[in-house]
C-alpha cells in the first residue's frame, strides 16, 4: 500500500506558514524601526536594508510554499480565497518594509526639525505595533482553529481585530498631519527631502493599511463560517 | 505436503508485505499527531497485530477461503488447492506492483480479486458466491463511510465536551476517562461475543465491567497528569489525547491484524483444511499456527521494514493533533473490528480515509484533500481484475504443469 497521506494532508499546515510569514513582517518592521531611528539620527543604515531583504525572501519562499498547499488541496477549512489575500497583504508589508529601507540609503534629508522627526517616529511606532498585533491575529487564528471556533476564541481574535483598526485609523490621520508639515516647510527644506520624506510616510501609512486589510480578512474568515 | 509449505512461504511473504507496507498507513494517525515515535509504533503494531490476528482473525480468514468461491462444486481437491495458489501468488504480485508504483491498492481487494479470477477459470461464472461477493463490495463502500460517520460524531463530541466549554482542561479530565473506557468496552465486548462465545448478555457485561475499569485506572493518571502540566489549555488538552491515543494506536493495530492476516493466510487456510480432511469440507476448525504464520509474518514485515516506512508516511504532519488522530483512530478501528467480527474482508487504509473525511466534516482540518478517494476508487477497478487475471493465468499453468 503506497503512501496515502502524503496525497491526504498538506503536511505542513497553513496556518503554522502564514504565522511564519507574519513572523517575518514583524521582524522586518522592529529593522526598519531601528533603521529609522537612526536615519533620522543621521547614522548610517545600510546593515538593516541587507537584513531586511534577506527576511523578505524567506517571507517569499513561504509565501509560495502555502499558495502550493491551496493550488493541490481540495477540500479546506477556511476559504481558499481569504487565507491566500492575507498572504499577499503580509506579503505586500513586508516588500514595502523592505522597499523604505532601500530608500533610506539612496537619500540623506540636509535639514530636518525635531517635530517632524518627532512625528515620523510616532508615525513608525504605530506602524510597528500595528505589524506587530498582526502576527498575534494569525496566531490567534491558530487557537480558533484548534478550538473549532470556540466562542471565547473568537472573542479574543474580534478585540485584537478591533485594536488594530484604531491604529490604522490614528496612522492615517498622522501622517495627513506629517504631509502638511512637510509641505509647509518647502522653503525651509529642499523639495526633493520634502518629496522623499513624504513618499516614506505614506509608505509607513501603506504597511498599517495593509496590516488592517489583513485583520479584515481574517474578521471575514471567522464570521464567514 | 511441498504445496502447503510453498504457500506458506507466500502466505508469510504476503503477510511481511502488509506488515512492511500497509501497517504505516494504519498507524501514520498516531506517528504524524506525536503520540508515538515510530519505533514505538513497529513495537506496538507487532505485539497488537499479532494479537489480533491469532485472536480475531478467524472469520475473515474463512470468508476468503471459503465465502467467495465454491469449492465444492469445483470437485477436484488438487484444483482447488492450485486455485488457492494462483489467487495468493496473484494478490502478493499486484501488491509488489502498486508498492512499487506507489498506488494506494487495498492487499484485501487484491486477494478477493484472485479467489475470483481462480474461481472463476476453475468452474465458470456459477461457482462463484455473487450474493455473499456483493456484501463484500458493499461492506468496500459501507467502511469508509461508517469510519467517517463515526469519527465526524466523536470529533464534534470532543469538541462539544470540551473544546467549546470555558475550562477545556478540567472538561478534559472527564471525557478522556470515557474515551478510554468505551474503548476497553468495545475491545472486550466484540472479545466475548466472537471469541468465547458467551450470551450476549455476558459479553455486554463483561465489556461493561472493562469499561468501568478502564475509566477508574486512567482517571486518577490522567489527573496527577494535568497537576504536573502548567501550558496552555489547549496544549493540555491535546497531550491529554496524546496519551489515550497512545491507547487508540494498539486498537488499531489490533484491529488491523485481525481484518488482514485473512488476506495472507486465507487461501493457506483453504488448503491446510483440504490436505487435513482429504475432502471439500468447509466446516473444519484452523488450528492456531495458520493465523500465527500471518501474525509473524506481519510482524516481521513492521519490525524489518514498516518502521522505516512509518518514518517517512506518519512522521510530522503538522495539521494533525491529537483529538483529531484519537477520534481517527477510535473510528478506524471500531469500524474494521466490527468487519472482522462479521467476517467482513475490508480495506483498513480506505477506513482510515473515510476517518480522516469524518473529521474533516466537523472542522477538524485547515485542509485535506479528498480527491484521493477518486484515486481510491480507480484502484478498485483495477484491482480486482487484474488479481483476478493473474490468478487465472497462474491457475492454468499451475494445473497444466503440474
Amino acid at each position: 500500500m503506497a503512501n496515502i497521506f502524503n496525497k491526504l494532508f498538506s503536511y505542513k499546515s497553513p496556518l503554522v506558514l502564514l504565522s511564519q510569514e507574519a513572523s517575518y513582517c514583524k521582524q522586518a518592521a522592529e529593522m526598519l524601526t531601528k533603521a529609522l531611528y537612526d536615519y533620522l539620527d543621521k547614522n548610517d543604515v545600510t546593515k538593516y536594508s541587507s537584513a531586511i531583504h534577506t527576511l523578505e525572501s524567506e517571507a517569499d519562499t513561504v509565501k509560495v510554499e502555502l499558495k502550493k498547499i491551496y493550488e493541490r488541496m481540495k477540500w479546506t477549512h477556511f476559504s481558499k480565497i481569504d487565507i491566500v489575500d492575507i498572504a499577499y497583504n503580509l506579503d505586500a508589508v513586508i516588500d514595502t518594509t523592505d522597499d523604505i529601507a532601500k530608500l533610506l540609503n539612496m537619500n540623506r534629508v540636509d535639514v530636518l526639525d525635531d517635530k517632524i522627526k518627532k512625528m515620523i517616529l510616532e508615525l513608525t511606532n504605530i506602524m510597528f505595533k500595528t505589524v506587530q498585533e498582526v502576527e498575534e491575529i494569525i496566531d490567534e487564528l491558530q487557537q480558533v482553529a484548534e478550538s473549532v471556533f470556540s466562542k471565547r476564541e473568537v472573542s479574543e481574535e474580534d478585540r485584537l481585530i478591533e485594536a488594530i483598526g484604531n491604529e490604522e485609523r490614528y496612522t492615517d490621520k498622522l501622517g495627513i498631519e506629517i504631509g502638511k508639515e512637510l509641505f509647509s516647510r518647502k522653503k525651509t527644506m529642499h523639495p526633493v527631502d520634502v518629496l522623499f520624506l513624504n513618499n516614506i510616510v505614506r509608505m509607513l501609512m501603506k504597511i498599517s493599511d495593509r496590516s488592517k486589510n489583513v485583520a479584515e480578512r481574517v474578521q471575514l474568515l471567522l464570521h464567514h463560517e | 505436503m511441498f504445496i502447503m509449505i510453498f504457500a506458506g512461504i507466500i502466505g508469510f511473504f504476503m503477510a511481511f508485505s502488509i506488515g512492511a507496507n500497509d501497517v504505516a498507513n494504519a498507524m501514520a494517525t498516531a506517528v504524524g499527531s506525536k503520540a508515538i515515535t515510530p519505533r514505538q509504533a513497529a513495537i506496538i503494531a507487532s505485539f497488537a497485530e499479532f494479537l489480533g490476528a491469532v485472536l480475531f482473525g478467524t472469520a475473515v480468514t474463512k470468508t476468503i477461503a471459503s465465502g467467495i468461491v465454491n469449492i465444492e462444486a469445483i470437485g477436484e481437491p488438487t484444483l482447488i488447492m492450485y486455485g488457492a495458489l494462483s489467487a495468493l501468488i496473484a494478490a502478493t504480485a499486484w501488491v509488489m506492483v502498486a508498492t512499487v508504483f506507489g498506488m494506494p491498492v487495498s492487499t484485501t481487494h487484491s486477494i478477493i480479486g484472485g479467489m475470483i479470477g481462480f474461481g472463476l477459470v476453475s468452474g465458470g461464472i456459477h461457482i462463484i458466491y455473487w450474493s455473499r461477493l456483493a456484501q463484500i463490495v458493499l461492506s468496500w463502500f459501507l467502511s469508509p463511510f461508517l469510519g467517517g460517520l463515526i469519527s465526524f460524531f466523536v470529533f464534534k463530541s470532543i469538541v462539544h465536551s470540551i473544546l467549546h466549554r470555558n475550562n477545556p482542561v478540567k472538561c478534559a479530565r472527564l471525557v478522556s476517562p470515557i474515551a478510554v473506557g468505551v474503548t476497553f468496552f468495545v475491545i472486550i465486548y466484540m472479545f466475548f461475543l466472537k471469541n468465547v462465545e458467551t450470551a450476549h448478555i455476558t459479553s455486554l457485561s463483561s465489556g461493561i465491567i472493562a469499561g468501568i475499569l478502564g475509566f477508574l485506572i486512567s482517571r486518577p493518571l490522567i489527573t496527577r497528569f494535568i497537576a504536573k502540566n502548567d501550558n496552555s489549555q489547549y496544549d493540555v488538552v491535546e497531550t491529554i489525547f496524546r496519551k489515550v491515543q497512545v491507547l487508540t494506536s494498539i486498537y488499531v493495530s489490533f484491529s488491523h491484524g485481525a481484518n488482514d492476516v485473512a488476506n495472507a493466510v486465507g487461501p493457506l487456510a483453504l488448503i491446510y483444511i483440504i490436505l487435513q480432511t482429504g475432502a471439500l469440507s468447509t466446516g473444519a476448525e484452523l488450528p492456531p499456527y495458520i493465523l500465527m504464520i500471518g501474525g509473524l509474518g506481519i510482524a516481521v514485515g513492521i519490525a524489518t521494514y514498516g518502521y522505516k516506512v512509518m518514518n517517512t508516511v506518519g512522521y510530522q504532519i503538522t495539521e494533525l493533533n491529537n483529538t483529531r488522530g484519537f477520534s481517527i483512530d477510535f473510528s478506524t478501528a471500531t469500524t474494521v473490528l466490527l468487519a472482522s467480527v462479521l467476517g467482513l474482508p475490508i480495506s483498513t487504509t480506505h477506513t482510515v480515509v473515510g476517518s480522516v473525511t469524518g473529521v474533516g466534516m466537523a472542522r477538524g482540518f485547515e485542509v485535506v484533500n479528498f480527491s484521493i478517494i477518486k484515486s481510491i476508487i480507480y484502484s478498485w477497478f483495477i484491482t480486482v481484475p487484474f488479481a483476478a487475471g493473474v490468478a487465472a493465468l497462474a491457475y492454468i499453468l499451475l494445473t497444466h504443469f503440474f
